[in-house]
């Protein structure tokens, strides 16, 4: 049973692998990547909504930073990226910190509440802040040629393809890792039913702090990732509210409190909200995001606890 | 004698010590000036109707809810300074009422975050504790590996005291462990009660069912509307006027 297991996931990764080199057209791959960001976020996300019981809808916060941090490091002092995606993960977590020890007593949707407040400041900070670039944004100088060092890609989507692959596969790995740990078990304990926990003696305020680190630092180095991607970064695109809540979307539609849920969501909905957008949003008319909403909507009716419950028994 | 060893031997008879306590959420009070103690080896209970308050004092006591006047001592020791699991891994020990216990995890793992504070201990202490717990509670090891919200109501409150007993109380609070429960699966509560007792762990019992709860208890209080209006021993207490009347209907 666990070979069998372990195969098929073997035989998965083999597949995402020679994957783009099957399809080698650069929206398939432009795709790909988006699903694997989605699926890092999502998956993130899942530690502390999925599983601690936080409710966060402000997940864009935690994105722009990184987004931002990296690129003005790269900017400002020439540092890559690639250290500038971990500084980003740093500040992150110290944000997620600020934010989180004054929240350590707040309940459910007050938790939530919050988190949107704090999306939306940062989102004002930025947009008014003139060092980030304010409205207009930033983008770094773009180098000569494909570098690894300035982590610049242009003359294949490849090697996004493949790093994106990697974060997703990485935050999967640690998010499971920790949540089979004995610090997961305390989360899942909290996110179950926070009193009891605290009456048992469990340390909420200490949990509560870990699980949003974890999340805020994976959601960071994706938000650093996207930033290299597209190589233009300004407060709508990485610092939106409607990404704070695609992530939780997809996260729940995919099935949170699962290790591979959220990763389905991904999967199922970062290509149908990407080829909506393709086919129908030039109309204008709004109607890729109607066609994405119906499809959610169907779902969380006849799968309320997600497209995983597909796959697992109770 | 010093004032610290008059403290200490203070400590080794008194296990709980709640003084002149105001509580509330928000503006409102919820308990008013409400003092009682817990002495070592003892059952007290604190009865009294729905909503008199009876949660409250409990979730103060662990520090679920902070205290607006007066204080807590648990063992000599004033208890405000102490955050919840402070309080807990100093031994003491709320089952919440409605026996809420974590339902998509086993029996097993919730047996094993009761033992919170003894988490850096070696597995097999843990596990030896497991054994003595589901002495208690035999029906606990026919469903070890089963989910807890696959258990009846009584079942759950089994565990959630078994869960409990996990942290080695030096005080073990109850709250309303008979609540929703068939009368006879509540004699099979108020039986592990007094095996527990005689176990050496003093418990600290709130109930709405008044007479079975004062036939057990060494000393009541009467709780009403966030007031104790009376104190005795179970006996006295079943005697009283106030509670044939007012809960007993007699
Ligand atoms: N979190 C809260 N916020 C506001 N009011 C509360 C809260 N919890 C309890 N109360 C109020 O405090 C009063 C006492 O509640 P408490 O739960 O302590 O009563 P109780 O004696 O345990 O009742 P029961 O027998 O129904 O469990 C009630 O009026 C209740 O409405
Ligand atoms: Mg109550």
């Amino acid at each position: 049973m666990e070979k069998g297991k372990h195969l098929y996931y073997v035989v998965l990764v083999v597949l995402a692998i020679v994957f783009p080199i099957v399809f080698n057209v650069p929206f398939v791959q432009h795709v790909a990547i988006m699903v694997f960001m989605y699926g890092m976020l999502a998956e993130s996300w899942n530690v502390i909504g999925g599983y601690s019981g936080l409710f966060s809808f402000g997940q864009a916060a935690f994105f722009g930073i990184g987004a931002y941090t990296s690129t003005l490091l790269y900017m400002q002092l020439g540092l890559t990226p690639w250290i500038g995606m971990i500084a980003g993960g740093l500040v992150a977590i110290a944000a997620g910190i600020a934010i989180g020890y004054p929240c350590s007593k707040l309940k459910g949707h007050y938790f939530a509440i919050a988190t949107i407040a704090f999306a939306w400041i940062i989102n004002i900070l930025f947009t008014n802040w003139s060092f980030v670039g304010a409205a207009t944004g930033l983008s770094p100088e773009l180098a000569p040629a494909d570098s690894w060092y300035a982590f610049q890609f242009r003359s294949s989507k490849l090697p996004y393809y493949y790093i994106g692959l990697f974060l997703m596969l990485l935050t999967v790995y640690v998010v499971n890792k920790v949540i089979k740990s004995k610090t997961g078990f305390y989360l899942r304990a909290l996110g179950e039913n926070e009193e009891v926990a605290a009456s048992l003696g469990v340390n909420i305020a200490k949990y509560r702090l870990i699980s949003i680190s974890i999340a805020s630092f994976f959601t960071a180095v994706a938000g650093s990732f996207y930033a290299q991607y597209v190589l233009y970064i300004d407060p709508p695109s990485v610092l939106a509210h409607f990404l704070s809540v695609e992530i939780v979307l997809i996260a729940m539609f995919g099935g949170s409190g699962t290790i591979w849920g959220p990763i389905w969501g991904a999967l199922i909905l970062v290509p149908l909200s990407q080829y909506a957008r393709a086919i129908w949003g030039g109309m204008g008319s709004g109607l890729d995001i109607m066609v994405y909403g119906f499809v959610i909507m169907v779902f969380s009716i006849f799968r309320p606890r997600g497209v995983v419950s597909f796959f697992i028994r109770k | 004698m010093t004032l610290l060893s008059l403290k200490l031997i203070w400590g080794m008879f008194i296990m709980l010590r709640v003084n002149g306590i105001q509580v509330g959420y928000g503006n409102m009070a919820v308990i008013r000036d409400v003092s009682f103690r817990v002495d070592k080896g003892e059952i007290v209970t604190i009865v009294g109707s729905n909503g008199a308050g009876k949660s409250t004092i409990l979730k103060s006591i662990v520090g679920l809810v902070g205290l607006k006047k007066g204080n807590i001592e648990f063992m000599g020791e004033d208890m405000g300074k102490y955050q919840p699991h402070e309080r807990i891994e100093r031994g003491i020990v709320l089952v919440p009422e409605g026996g809420k216990v974590f339902g998509r995890l086993t029996i097993k793992d919730n047996l094993y975050l009761g033992s919170y504070k003894y988490r850096k201990e070696d597995k097999s202490v843990i596990e030896e504790r497991i054994e003595e717990v589901m002495e208690i509670f035999p029906v606990l090891k026919e469903r070890y590996h089963s989910r807890a919200d696959t258990m009846s109501g009584g079942e759950r409150q089994m565990l959630a005291m078994a869960r409990g007993l996990m942290g080695n109380p030096e005080l073990l609070m109850l709250d309303e462990p008979s609540l929703g429960l068939a009368p006879k699966i509540v004699d099979k509560i108020f039986e592990v009660i007094q095996v527990i007792h005689s176990k050496g762990v003093p418990i600290l019992l709130v109930e709405q069912q008044i007479h079975r709860a004062l036939e057990i208890a060494d000393r009541g209080y009467v709780l009403q509307d966030g007031v104790i209006v009376l104190e005795g021993s179970g006996q006295e207490l079943l005697n009283s006027e106030l509670v044939k009347k007012a809960y007993l209907g007699m």
